[in-house]
């Protein structure tokens, strides 16, 4: 049986000693795309910062390729979160940097490219998400779709194997939307990466998902493909994906 | 009571292991000098007129100051040499400090600490690259090179504003005035100087970084940031003054007595 690319085991977060995420166990393999799901405030974002590398869990370990991430020496953390990008809910680009320098930023602080390499990934990163006339603008000066798609471009600008994914349609119309999803899968089915992405969209969810993942009050209550996640039992899940306003998640408190 | 003196030992506590951080950044990875050398000119270039100006009117006031005290004794002819003395021991790395605390200390925790809000800390981390040899270094080293710059052209400043003020207030003529500054300025009067620049310029360094680094609550925080840097530098300027001074004379001292 071969490794999963990420495997979370018994995991747990406390914030001020309240606990966010309980007793989480998750098996992710190589090229595939699992989407989590579940309400606000539940600790989806929290989760996926785990997986990154950038928020240490309080209990259970976050495996990659079956070395333990936090328990990696920093320096070959670091050489393993090389194989990692994030898209940030909020973006989370350089605001002092233009857009192709955000790009540039990875590969020349990270990867090592020589300038003819950084120039050449610059030119096919602007191109496939489609904003090569913004090369020297900055960040507030492009719309909000704009700078998504800069933030995909920056997350993928060393290839990395697995990709993570705030949220990536967070408060872009649903043409831009489905625009931005299509341009996920299509980068994702040409590097073969493993994608775990944060949607509250079940239409974007259905379209990108191998898998679905439904986090509520910081447990993962189910996971499943596109099929057995609409045809799901529990009252949580049937309320989340149909969007009505009574139902057992009104009586979760974040 | 007990909590907020409980939060001071425990921001001076973080304070420490972040400049360790920051030391052990240094002494493992190659730094970028270009990165380096762009903070320098940066912080440099935005404080000279001030730093300079504010020379100018220290050295004045202090020959104005001294001029009362000397003329007593008749001693005119050491005017420049005790204004420019004083300047250069005390008033010079001080008023450069506070000068750079409050301009280059609030940006830099403001600058940090949005980037910190914002998330781009976390996103320099997530590709792999270690946030504190990527941002916090270059602007740590900045702010202690240039501080060394500006100290040199606050103190010809003040040694001019001195001049000018010996001339009209004191009236005695420049060569008198500059007569007797190469036998009062010694060597220990310039290295307990740059030894002062030096440690005040690290006290700002570190907690400017530091409170930028370690921002938390969006804009709200990035304001309570920028405050408590202005507070906490000039509250650690003052202390290590006191600190640099008794341990200065302690040392000069021994070395006198031997």
């Amino acid at each position: 049986m071969p490794t999963p690319r990420i495997e979370v085991q018994n995991l747990s977060i406390q914030f001020d000693e309240e606990p966010l995420l309980q007793s989480l166990h998750l098996s992710v393999d190589k090229g595939e795309v699992f989407v989590l799901i579940g309400p606000s405030g539940h600790g989806k974002s929290v989760f996926l910062k785990c997986l990154g590398g950038i928020l240490p869990p309080g209990g259970g370990r976050v495996m990659v390729e079956g070395e333990s991430l936090y328990d990696l020496p920093e320096k070959r953390r670091a050489q393993v979160m090389r194989h990692m990008g994030m898209l940030f809910q909020k973006n989370a680009l350089f605001d002092s940097l233009t857009v192709a320098e955000n790009i540039a930023f990875p590969l020349r602080e990270v990867g090592g490219c020589d300038e003819v390499e950084v120039k050449k990934r610059i030119d096919f990163f602007l191109e496939a998400v489609a904003i090569p006339h913004a090369r020297n603008l900055y960040p507030h000066e492009i719309s909000g779709g704009m700078q998504k798609r800069l933030g995909i471009a920056r997350a993928l600008a060393l290839y990395p194997e697995t990709i993570f994914y705030d949220d990536p349609t967070a408060g872009l119309d649903p043409t831009t939307s489905r625009k931005i999803v299509q341009l996920i899968m299509d980068l994702q089915k040409q590097q073969g990466s493993t994608v775990i992405a944060i949607t509250n969209d079940m239409g974007r969810a259905y379209q990108m998902a191998d898998r679905i993942g439904m986090i509520v009050n910081g447990e993962l209550i189910i996971t499943g493909n596109v099929k057995e996640t609409k045809a799901h039992k529990d009252p949580r899940v049937h309320q989340f994906i149909t969007g009505e306003l009574e139902g057992p998640l009104m009586e979760v408190s974040p | 009571m007990l909590t907020v003196i409980s939060h001071i030992i425990d921001d001076i506590g973080g304070g420490i292991f972040f400049l360790g951080d920051v030391i052990r950044v240094v002494s493992r990875h190659k730094i970028s000098f270009s990165r380096v050398a762009d903070q320098i000119w940066k912080v440099t270039t935005q404080s000279m007129t001030t730093t300079a100006l504010a020379g100018f009117f220290v050295g004045a006031i202090s020959t104005i100051q001294f001029t009362m005290q000397v003329k007593e004794f008749g001693a005119l002819g050491y005017l420049g040499g005790l204004a420019t003395s004083g300047t250069i021991r005390e008033v010079g790395p001080l008023l450069i400090a506070f000068m750079l605390s409050g301009k280059v200390g609030a940006y830099t925790s403001a600058e940090l600490g949005t980037m910190k809000v914002t998330e781009q800390i976390d996103a320099i981390r997530c590709l792999g690259a270690n946030p504190i040899l990527e941002i916090i270094l270059p602007r740590f080293i900045g702010i202690i090179v240039s501080s060394f710059f500006l100290l040199a052209a606050g103190l010809m400043m003040s040694i001019v504003g001195g001049l000018v003020m010996g001339i009209i207030f004191a009236h005695i003529n420049p060569q008198e005035y500059l007569r007797h500054i190469p036998t009062i300025v010694t060597w220990s009067s310039l290295v307990s100087g740059l030894f002062k620049c030096l440690c005040f310029a690290l006290v700002l360094a570190t907690i400017c970084t530091y409170k930028g680094y370690t921002t938390t609550g969006g804009a709200r925080g990035v304001g309570t940031s920028v405050v408590n840097t202005a507070v906490s530098t000039m509250v650690g300027i003052v202390i290590m003054d006191w600190l640099t001074s008794l341990v200065g004379e302690s040392v000069m001292t021994v070395v006198m007595g031997l």
